[in-house]
């Protein structure tokens, strides 16, 4: 399954597809057989997806279960890998209970719409050179620009439940999200500066060795890992995974803007989740890792989807590392963190990098002094991290509490 | 055909929706028609060719502005409420928004609109021959900035967005700046007012 099979595939499904509509006007096959390949492709989007998503789920149970030291489900099947199936029957077939006074149309339809922003943004992920719905001229601002409508169902659910905890959880939920969007989409500005492209092939092939030569010929997570970190950091918030899941903080707020729903309904909301976190991990690895691209052009016989996929397994397996290891923030904290640290941070890595990119990269300089320049941006970006984290906490961090010392009955040390 | 049929249903999404927000009873849901009105004039910009002010429209208008409006409706008022206090002085209103409407309007029909020569097309290869009429859609985009009128004699473009950047940092340099600037003394003074 190379990506030249899949050209020759694709092109022999729209010839066939011809011979079946022969029988209508000249003019209109054309555009019918583009319809159906796009129905074609959106269905295999979703059915793709739809699986990955729930095998992301056992993944996540068995993945946090070892770094626990438990086992994780282990009953259905070879390793309990029957236990997503077992789990989608049970949602399907609980109870669906709408509250007596939500507001039923909003309340439905924010768990209908829960779902489109974080599965369009598969339309423009190339999972291959070919392997892609559509590789649009500004493909990776459509991502970002779908990924951001995610808060208006949210506000919807919260509103819609008539629920004051579901209320307080959207709350929460757009304040992080429209918060944490800003250095997400900055740190990749970075990124996007150096390809000279929005268009999601273009930036793949400029990463690696089956690229068009173009500069950098590398993986952009060498040129800007900072970025990187904070890319992760600010996409974990925005797709509200621990320790960022302050919208649904069980021990506080029970399950934030979706305490209401159930069954299905429910089941929309782990769906978008599970969604947003593939789209998430699909898309750094685009922006970061290079996507199709193998690293070496000695590894070019495995094929792309194959590197595609590895990638994104791989950064998923991040974002679950991240719940696994990592205690939740408070409220208060974790806007202090976007905007005193993330975002300045992200605005002088935006100047460095459009300041080697014109005066080195531009005037043509050897590869080893580019490479040496950013070394050298990316130190100073982690100096002034540090810095800033220290300052924070300087400021407007808690008093140090030591642990050895007798607590005082105030609860400081005394 | 089918282009014709997608313009009409999604010129009639926006329409309607934009009249539900002035009926809903309901000022979150009035809220969320708008939301919806304003995916439709993305849809607009989209079937217009101008891919990348679709785009930004959807960044900016419903991923910021309308969620915006939502916290400001949700923090400034009985957001439990079934039923929100409605406007009785209709008649003011229908004349401050109806000779608004004429004059854009009028604007809007009177103004040469200048149309792109060639191909406007994503790199997905949806080609629109040199010469087509793109209509009305695409003079709306030309108007909005999408599409700045190219010189004739370029037969393809490869995507609006270098256009749209080389024409903000050349012809239009200065009232890019001036922009800037208003948007930092807003953004500075939002921050001070807020500080007090």
């Amino acid at each position: 399954m190379t990506d030249a099979w899949v050209v020759l595939q694709a092109s022999g499904l729209r010839e066939s597809l011809a011979g079946l509509l022969s029988r209508l006007p000249e003019g209109a096959i054309a555009p019918t057989v583009e319809l159906l390949m796009a129905v074609l492709k959106a269905t295999a989007i979703v059915l793709v997806i739809q699986l990955g998503m729930l095998y992301s789920t056992w993944l996540e149970r068995k993945f946090i279960a070892r770094i626990q030291d438990r086992v994780g489900p282990n009953r259905i099947g070879l390793f309990g890998l029957g236990v997503p199936f077992a789990d989608m029957v049970k949602i399907l077939t609980k109870e669906d209970i709408t509250p007596t006074a939500a507001h039923r149309w909003v309340y439905n339809l924010g768990a209908v719409l829960v779902v489109p922003p974080a599965l369009l943004g598969f339309a423009v992920i190339a999972f291959d050179r070919h392997l892609i719905a559509a590789d649009l001229s500004v493909g990776i601002l459509f991502f970002f620009a779908v990924a951001s409508t995610s808060v208006i169902p949210i506000f919807m659910a919260g509103w819609g439940s008539r629920n004051k905890y579901a209320l307080i959880g959207a709350m929460r939920a757009v304040a992080q999200i429209v918060s944490y969007e800003i250095p997400q989409v900055l740190s990749l500005v970075g990124v996007l500066l150096l390809a000279g492209t929005l268009g999601v092939n273009e930036l793949i092939a400029s990463q690696g060795p089956l690229g068009d030569g173009g500069f950098p010929g590398v993986w952009f997570v060498f040129l800007q890992p900072i970025a990187f970190i904070i890319f992760l950091i600010a996409t974990s918030a925005e797709i509200e995974r621990t320790p960022f899941d302050i919208p649904d903080a069980e021990s506080e707020i029970i399950a934030g803007y979706h305490t209401e729903y159930s069954g299905i309904k429910f089941g929309m909301f782990y769906l978008a989740l599970y969604f947003a976190t593939i789209a998430a991990a699909a898309i750094g690895a685009i922006l970061f890792l290079g996507g199709w691209q193998p690293p070496f052009a000695f590894l070019a016989f495995v094929p792309g989807w194959a590197w595609m996929t590895g990638k994104t397994v791989l950064l998923v397996l991040v974002f679950m590392w991240l719940r696994g290891t990592l205690p939740r923030l408070r409220a208060d904290q974790l806007m202090a963190f976007a905007w005193k640290i993330l975002v300045p941070l992200t605005l002088v890595n935006l100047l460095l990098t459009g300041l080697i990119g014109k005066l080195l990269y531009a005037a043509e300089q050897p590869p080893l002094v580019v490479f040496a320049a950013f070394t050298v941006s990316n130190a100073v970006l982690l100096g002034l991290l540090l810095w800033l984290i220290a300052w924070w906490r300087e400021r407007d961090g808690a008093p140090a509490v030591r642990f050895d010392a007798p607590l005082a009955p105030s609860g400081r040390t005394a | 055909m089918i282009e014709q049929g997608a313009f009409i249903a999604i010129a009639a999404v926006t329409l309607i929706a934009a009249c539900a927000v002035v009926v809903a009873r309901t000022v979150f849901v009035s809220a969320l028609w708008l939301v919806l009105s304003f995916v439709g004039i993305a849809g607009l910009y989209i079937m217009a060719g101008a891919y990348f002010l679709g785009v930004v429209q959807v960044l900016v208008y419903v991923g910021a502005i309308s969620v915006l409006i939502l916290f400001a409706v949700m923090l400034t008022r009985n957001v439990m409420a079934e039923e929100s206090p409605f406007n009785r002085e209709t008649v003011i209103s229908f004349m401050v928004v109806g000779s608004l409407f004429g004059v854009l309007a009028i604007a809007g029909y009177t103004a040469d609109w200048p149309l792109t020569h060639g191909a406007v097309t994503p790199a997905n290869g949806l080609a629109v021959p040199a010469g087509t009429d793109l209509g009305a859609s695409a003079a709306l985009a030309v108007a909005a900035g999408a599409m700045p009128a190219a010189d004739p004699g370029a037969a393809t473009m490869p995507g609006t967005v270098a256009m749209l950047g080389r024409s903000l940092m050349s012809e239009h340099l200065l009232a890019f700046e001036v922009m800037s600037i208003i948007l930092l003394v807003a953004l500075v003074g939002a921050i001070v007012i807020a500080r007090d």
